[in-house]
């Protein structure tokens, strides 16, 4: 910041600065209203499920701290009821999260809006009306531990592959760790919290009792189940979106478009994907003794074979829809197409359990349930099948915005190169816009110079493309009229100019 | 918008896979209770319609005692007058 005070002179940089505070407050006032919005549904779960009508005597107030009576809550079904069951420690303290937060919202409406206090001060209450909720997922992950860490390696192995679909201006590997901390923590335990007190509202409302006998309480029973389902899948989408927006607020000084979009969103439902599958594993391997299904099974659906269906799908949809409705200019569309990609994510989700299980009974009576070929093929596909419309888009979307970046990438390096900083040359301009000729000028470099002198070249490449992406993204924030700041550029051009005498100095040798 | 409309799509194909029950697990068959009909099928001929009485039964009591009984053996009922009532009526 010194140096560009020192090159751009005060009566430049003094508007930067203020307009620097000014979209750090826009942006503050963003993620606070985001969370507020949440907490406000949440809020309106509580008093729903209060307010329902009681179907047996001597109810709780709250469905959530219904017990299952005496010598039932033994064997199997305890396990079950633990499962499903939400802590009432973690409701109690989302309760305290959320009184925190509003002291803490009340302290910060009597300081100055700007400055570090302000943001400390916003970030922190963000953190308390949320964070809590993260006590529903790590309460599942701390019963199953073995399970957890048996779900980080494939978990790790996709993270990777969602990094490396980037191809330029590439986001920080923070960044992508932050969003599948909060697909599995955060938006795991929205998910459980809303759905726990929403399947006992709506239980209420639609079971009759015994009226009617057993065949009505059950179809009763199903009807409850099919709602619950439809609530989830659209809780679980919100909480990726909140979670995505809150990530593309905080790393705003980052390209936000289609693929950052993507990459954040499948990041997000990764994270939800591994909690999830601890528990669908351990629920299976519980019910293994009712229905012959096992806990192996649902790790090789869930965190191998498709691994990118489900929530992360269906997140990279969602993040592909807010990446867009960042690039709109208008409110209104903005709007529109945040609500259309929530739509197609609940229903894409809602139809990968419906229709999956629909295939499966008609197939039923055809396949050898349980035989190899079901296993490895036959299930998996059922289950995939509903989601291909939406992967499809997923990889048409990613396809059209990497081309977007390459495009943008081309631009952004001969600018760089004619800026005349010494990042880049005007040699190297057409190496480095096109990854062929990258990747050659890599493997000459190791047949001639050896390994080390490779890999130098590797990341001097990766410098000065962030570098040109610096720029790209400069380019854009320009346009948009946001500013940004000089700090980054500088340091990513020091980096490139000091990698480029680690080079040199390997090829000498 | 391509993907909301596949996603509407696959809700609304969601909604009625649910409404029409096509997922739902089958109820638990219960064990029937035997039909009242008055007619039983394969029922064997020659059964008793109504009820009657018993062809073999005795239709006639002995109109007199057997002679040589023991002496002191009661020849009529008589009951005891002593019985104690019923609670409470003791007095």
């Amino acid at each position: 910041m010194t140096e560009s005070l020192s090159a751009g002179g005060p009566a430049r940089t003094a508007p930067a600065a203020l307009g620097l505070e000014h979209a750090d407050e826009v942006a503050r006032a963003r993620a606070l209203l985001v969370v507020r919005l949440a907490i406000g549904l949440y809020l309106v779960e509580v008093l729903l499920n209060l307010a329902r009508p009681r179907i047996a005597p001597n109810e709780p107030s709250l469905t959530i701290f219904w017990q299952l009576p005496g010598e039932l809550e033994q064997g199997p079904l305890e396990s079950l009821g633990s499962l499903f069951a939400i802590p009432r420690a973690a409701f109690w303290l989302v309760l305290a999260g959320i009184a925190v937060g509003i002291v803490l919202q009340i302290i910060a409406v009597r300081r100055p809006p700007e400055g570090r206090q302000a943001t400390v001060l916003t970030w922190a209450t963000l953190a308390t009306l949320v964070g809590s909720f993260a006590l529903f997922s790590l309460v599942v992950l701390a019963g199953a531990p073995l399970i957890a860490l048996a779900c980080v390696p494939s978990s790790a192995f996709a993270l990777w592959l969602v990094y490396r679909s980037q191809r330029f201006a590439w986001l920080p590997v923070p960044m992508l760790l932050t969003a599948f901390g909060w697909g599995a923590l955060i938006q795991f335990g929205l998910g459980r919290a809303f759905t726990g007190l929403a399947y006992g509202t709506i239980n209420g409302y639609l079971n009759k009792g015994m009226e009617g006998g057993l065949t009505a309480r059950l179809g009763d029973s199903y009807r409850v189940l099919d709602y619950t389902l439809l609530h989830l899948s659209f809780v679980n989408q919100l909480a990726a979106a909140i979670g995505i927006v809150l990530l593309i607020l905080m790393f705003r000084h980052r390209v936000t478009d289609v693929v950052t979009g993507l990459v954040i969103g499948a990041a997000t439902g990764l994270g939800y994907n591994c909690s999830e599958s601890v528990l669908f594993i351990q629920l299976w391997g519980i019910l293994g003794t009712f229905n012959g299904a096992t806990g192996g099974f649902e790790y090789w659906i869930r965190q191998s074979v498709a691994l990118f269906g489900g929530q992360v799908a269906f997140g990279a949809l969602v993040g592909a829809g807010i990446g867009l409705a960042a690039q709109a200019r208008r409110r209104s569309q903005r709007v529109r197409i945040v609500v259309a990609t929530l739509v197609a994510a609940t229903g894409g989700a809602v139809a990968t359990e419906v229709c999956a299980a629909w295939l499966s009974k008609m197939a039923r009576d055809h396949v050898d349930i349980g035989s190899t070929l079901d296993t490895l093929v036959i299930s998996p596909s059922l289950w995939i099948a509903p989601q291909v419309p939406f992967l499809v888009v997923c990889v048409l979307l990613l396809r059209s915005g990497l081309r977007v970046r390459l495009g943008a990438a081309r631009t952004a390096v001969k600018n760089e190169a004619a800026a005349d900083g010494g990042a880049i040359t005007e040699r190297e301009a057409p190496f480095l816009a096109d990854p062929a000729l990258r990747f050659w000028t890599v493997v000459s470099t190791w047949r001639r110079h050896g390994r080390p002198a490779a890999l130098a070249l590797r990341r001097l490449q990766r410098a000065q493309l962030e570098l040109a992406g610096w720029r790209w993204q400069q380019q854009r924030a320009g346009a948009d009229g946001t500013p940004n700041s000089e700090v980054e550029g500088e340091k990513l051009q020091g980096k490139v100019l000091e990698l480029r005498a680690v080079m040199h100095r390997l090829v000498a040798s | 918008m391509i993907a909301a409309a596949i996603g509407a799509v696959a809700l609304g194909a969601s909604l009625v896979i649910q409404s029409a029950g096509l997922i739902d697990p089958e109820p638990p068959r219960m064990p029937s209770l035997p039909s009242l009909s008055p007619e039983v099928p394969n029922a064997p001929s020659g059964l008793p319609t109504e009820p009657g009485d018993p062809p073999s039964l005795p239709t006639e009591f002995p109109s007199s005692w057997p002679s040589g009984l023991p002496s002191g053996f009661p020849t009529d009922l008589e009951l005891p007058t002593d019985l104690p009532s019923l609670p409470g009526d003791a007095t």
